[in-house]
């Protein structure tokens, strides 16, 4: 290989891997939020034949992603059911695995928009969850959300859940 | 016997086969190939998979079909058109629905009879059949009503309603 050609190669690996490092250290807002979302669905996500134990540290380290006045709102039919605070969240998520054998939680879309302060984003995602019930039977749910998020220090946290219909 | 080293080698039978005589056109082809199944693929066809019972008869789950991002680009969506609708996050997962209402239009089910304007509707692609009772309204200027073809669902559970035009992603061709 020309001493010229070698030259270029290395340097561009070189940019490269410093393009990558600043990333990773200086990552941009919408790729935290991005990632904080993702870890919430993996964190909501359990299998089958989890101990009690390990259900009820999951419950509570869910709670790290929202804000203690955290309000989530999601439509039913004929009306909407309101979920106000940690605490309320935190029996809803273990009334959630005590009625469900497993959930699988997939973020197929997810659209941050931040603010122009830069220090609250809306995220707009799609969520599809793959359920099995008790009974052993198994389902594919479809849902569409729109999340508040606000910065604390240097974490993001969820404000509020709302659901969303395209078809409206 | 008298061997010949300076003749280039002659192409065995399977990298003729594998990348033809001359290897360099053999790259471009591929590469012109990639090209342009990268470009259709991405702002021309779609391809989807059909999850879901909303849409039986006429597309059953598990079917794979392919939507035309271009339909729509000389003309307006048609009534009685299969169009995919992206989601407010993205498209990666979108809604297979048959449009049923234009723009201005008022829709309403009785009976499970589509109504537009008033005047009954004939659907012969829908083939399950529904005792809907739904008032839709009177639909926006750029609005368009769209609805499953399988009406044998729970009312609430059957993803049904306007939107408007730039959340059509296109037709379904096949």
């Amino acid at each position: 290989m020309k001493e010229w050609l070698k030259r270029v190669t290395f340097m561009a690996a070189l940019v490269g891997l410093g393009y990558w490092g600043w990333t990773l250290v200086y990552q941009s807002p919408e790729r935290a939020i991005r990632k904080r979302v993702e870890a919430l669905a993996r964190e909501a996500s359990f299998g089958p034949n989890q101990g009690l134990m390990s259900e009820a540290w999951k419950a509570t380290s869910l709670t790290a992603f929202f804000t203690t006045n955290v309000q989530v709102t999601i439509d039913v039919p004929g009306g909407q059911n309101i979920i106000t605070g940690l605490d309320e969240l935190q029996t809803a998520v273990l009334y959630t695995r005590h009625t469900f054998k497993s959930l699988e939680v997939h973020l197929p879309d997810i659209k941050v928009t931040l603010d122009p302060g830069g220090d609250a984003a809306a995220v707009n995602l799609t969520a599809r969850g793959e359920v099995i019930h008790a009974d052993g039977q198994q389902e594919d749910y479809l849902q569409e959300l729109r999340l508040r998020l606000i910065k604390v220090k240097r974490d993001w946290l969820i404000k509020e859940i709302v659901t969303v219909r395209t078809l409206s | 016997m008298d061997v010949n080293l300076d003749a280039p080698p002659t192409p065995s039978w399977l990298r003729t086969v594998l990348i033809g005589r001359h290897p360099r056109r053999t790259l471009v082809r591929i590469v012109v190939l990639v090209v342009v199944c990268v470009l259709v693929r991405t702002f021309i066809l779609l391809p989807i998979r059909v999850v879901g019972i909303s849409m039986m008869p006429t597309y059953k789950d598990g079917s794979i079909h392919v939507v035309n991002r271009l339909s729509y680009l000389f003309h307006k969506p048609q009534r009685g058109d299969v169009v995919a609708i992206r989601l407010l996050a993205g498209e990666h997962v979108m809604y297979l629905k048959r449009i049923v209402g234009l723009p201005g239009e008022t829709v309403f089910f009785h009976r499970g009879q589509l109504y537009i304007n008033g005047q009954p509707i004939e659907e012969p692609y829908v083939k399950l059949h529904s005792h809907w009772e739904y008032d839709e309204g009177k639909l926006g200027p750029d609005q368009y009503f769209v609805v499953g073809d399988n009406r044998d669902t729970w009312f609430f559970g059957h993803e049904k309603g306007r939107q408007t035009r730039d959340f059509i992603v296109g037709k379904v061709l096949l």
